[in-house]
């Protein structure tokens, strides 16, 4: 057998039978290791089960406009009728409404070239689409095309605010969005203003309401109810992602607070792994001595020493982790919320955990063998 | 026709050895030779330099100047790491108040020179219960060290002084916490390590245990004399 391997077998061998032989320091390193495992563990999954928690929660606090993509299969109207509209106006919160209608258009450009294009027919308040034009003065969307940014439209080489055919109706393009809060899909396509004619529920579309911060729960279910009355949960309202941003920001930060705390709690485990070992060698320094006096060489005495710290600190973060996420799934179940459970953090965090033991080990197992044995041999 | 002279197997060769800024010198310009199949007693009163002796033939110690020589290879210049590989294989110690390791039965204590010296795991338990046997404590080999009589772990010491078979057995006060008639087990089992071919150095106050060794050095005021 290799010699390598042998030595190997022999130093975990001895420090297993040091474990058996010594359960209660074992028990108490272990401790220290499972409580600092168990907290980070407990500490990750219960942060990240409440920030999923929030999300949502927060995105509808903080959302400016709530909408609905179109076809509706769940309601009996075809159109969104007149009483329809002045209902959803009528809603505690709403601040108005807009529409989009999805078709296929031809665009004859003013050089002759004819273009296969996507066209949404914007109406009503328009302000409510969040949309943001190449060129920084315009604000407003006129009655002409508008052609996407990223769309083939927009990357001819002709002088905007010139004559285009649209479906056959001459019009002239009115500007070039670059952004669109609510339709993203407006930036590979074009789009024009409509007329006012009231939405189709069973076109193709988008029907976007807006609503004051905060009062997106409150709208979502009437919404719901004037365009699906008895069938409300067919109605899928969404908050549109502007509010992903600001949360982000404000579950990143709260991430770094989590980081740290468990960077320090690591850092405390190490700091009890290291204190308690300078006690160990300290109190088996004659022990240690003989070891080394009859031929222990100092490779052993330290690699033994570490095994030890690895043994103990891989048994109690694994059972800590274990106990921790145990704890947070029993919450969970209680609460009737879903387990989340950042896999990647509490793994690193586990293997940060033995990392950091068997550092805290190694200080005190280098100062042990720095030591002449026999003066470690006359130690009392 | 003339007999060639056998080299000793353990020697110190005019070595000095000082303590406290050279105020305190147990040993100067020392010279000792030690045989297969000897026993040596050094006698000395407490202090007299006869443990600093015998750390420096375990090199545990090393003189200020002079050669300590372990089966004809000068020591002075090894590293800690060279010296261990030696203490493991060639040497076999018995400590002042037997220390071994409580924790661990009669049996594992034996076993730990042999996993120094080397020895494979197989063969360990065997001749750990051989050294055992040898030093008559056999019947305490599964019990935890701490648990044993003085005698009896002072014999368990002596086990795992000679389980890996060392050719050099260095013992200090070997039988000082013992009865007479411990005592006698213990002196007769090291007559009967030397008399199977080891050199034996033990470090004694008691006189009447030195006389029946081979041969007495007297160590006094620094300096090592044939009793």
């Amino acid at each position: 057998m290799n010699r390598v391997v042998r030595a190997a077998r022999d130093i975990v061998g001895h420090s297993l039978l040091t474990l058996r032989r010594t359960p209660g320091r074992a028990v108490a390193f272990g401790l220290a290791a499972f409580l600092a495992s168990g907290l980070l563990a407990f500490g990750l999954t219960d942060a990240a089960g409440r920030q999923a928690d929030v999300t949502g929660a927060f995105d509808a606090l903080a959302a400016q406009r709530v909408q609905v993509t179109l076809p509706l299969r769940g309601t009996p109207y075809q159109d969104l009728s007149q009483p329809q509209m002045a209902a959803i106006q009528a809603i505690p919160g709403v601040t108005g409404i807009a529409w989009a209608e999805r078709s296929d258009a031809f665009v004859l450009d003013s050089t002759g070239t004819v273009v296969s294009t996507r066209l949404w027919t914007l109406d009503g308040d328009l302000t409510l689409l969040g949309l943001q034009y190449a060129d920084t003065q315009q604000t407003e969307a006129n009655r002409g095309l508008l052609v996407g940014g990223g769309s083939p439209l927009a990357s001819s080489d002709d002088e905007p605010y010139q004559h285009a055919v649209v479906n056959g109706r001459r019009t002239v393009v009115g500007g070039t969005l670059v952004a669109s809060a609510a339709i993203p899909d407006l930036l590979d396509t074009a789009a024009t203003a409509g007329a006012g004619e009231p939405p189709s529920l069973d076109s193709n579309g988008e029907l976007v309401v807006g609503v004051r911060p905060g009062w997106a729960t409150e709208v979502a279910p009437r919404l719901a109810t004037i365009l699906a009355p008895g069938r409300e949960t067919s109605v899928l309202v969404r908050y549109p992602p502007e509010a992903s941003e600001l949360r982000q920001g404000v579950l990143g930060s709260v991430n770094s607070l989590v980081l740290v705390t468990s960077g320090a709690i690591l850092a405390l485990g190490a700091g009890a792994v290291m204190v308690g070992m300078f006690f160990r060698v300290l109190s088996e320094r004659r022990l240690l001595g003989l070891y080394r006096a009859i031929g222990a060489s100092s490779t052993f005495v330290v690699a033994t020493i570490l095994v030890e710290a690895i043994i103990i600190g891989s048994v109690g973060s694994v059972l800590g982790a274990i106990v921790g996420l145990g704890i947070c799934a029993a919450r969970a179940l209680a609460r009737d919320a879903p387990l989340v459970v950042p896999w990647a953090l509490v793994c690193i965090g586990v293997l940060a955990g033995l990392a950091t033991n068997a550092l805290g080990a190694l200080l005190p197992a280098l100062s042990t063998v720095r030591e002449p044995p026999l003066r470690a041999l006359r130690s009392r | 026709m003339t007999a060639e002279p056998v080299a000793p197997i353990l020697a110190a060769t005019h070595v000095t050895r000082t303590f406290d800024n050279g105020r305190v010198r147990p040993l100067v310009d020392v010279t000792v030779e030690v045989q297969r199949g000897e026993v040596l007693a050094i006698v000395g009163s407490s202090g007299s330099g006869k443990t600093t002796l015998l750390n420096m033939f375990g090199l545990l110690d090393s003189p200020d100047s002079g050669q300590i020589m372990v089966e004809g290879a000068p020591t002075s210049t090894l590293s800690e790491r060279s010296r261990a590989k030696i203490r493991a294989s060639s040497l076999g110690f018995v400590f002042q108040d037997s220390l071994i390791d409580p924790r661990r039965t009669a049996q594992e204590n034996v076993a730990l020179a042999l996993l120094f010296a080397g020895t494979p795991l197989a063969q360990r338990e065997q001749k750990a219960a051989e050294a055992l046997d040898s030093a008559d404590v056999a019947d305490r080999a599964h019990t935890l060290a701490g648990d044993l009589s003085g005698g009896e772990r002072q014999r368990v010491a002596l086990a795992r002084a000679i389980a890996h078979r060392p050719p050099i057995l260095l013992c200090d006060e070997p039988t000082g916490n013992l009865d007479d008639v411990n005592t006698e087990h213990v002196f007769a089992l090291l007559g009967n390590y030397a008399r199977a071919g080891a050199a034996v150095v033990l470090a004694t106050h008691d006189l009447g245990l030195a006389r029946q060794s081979g041969r007495v050095l007297s160590v006094a005021h620094g300096a090592v004399q044939q009793w």
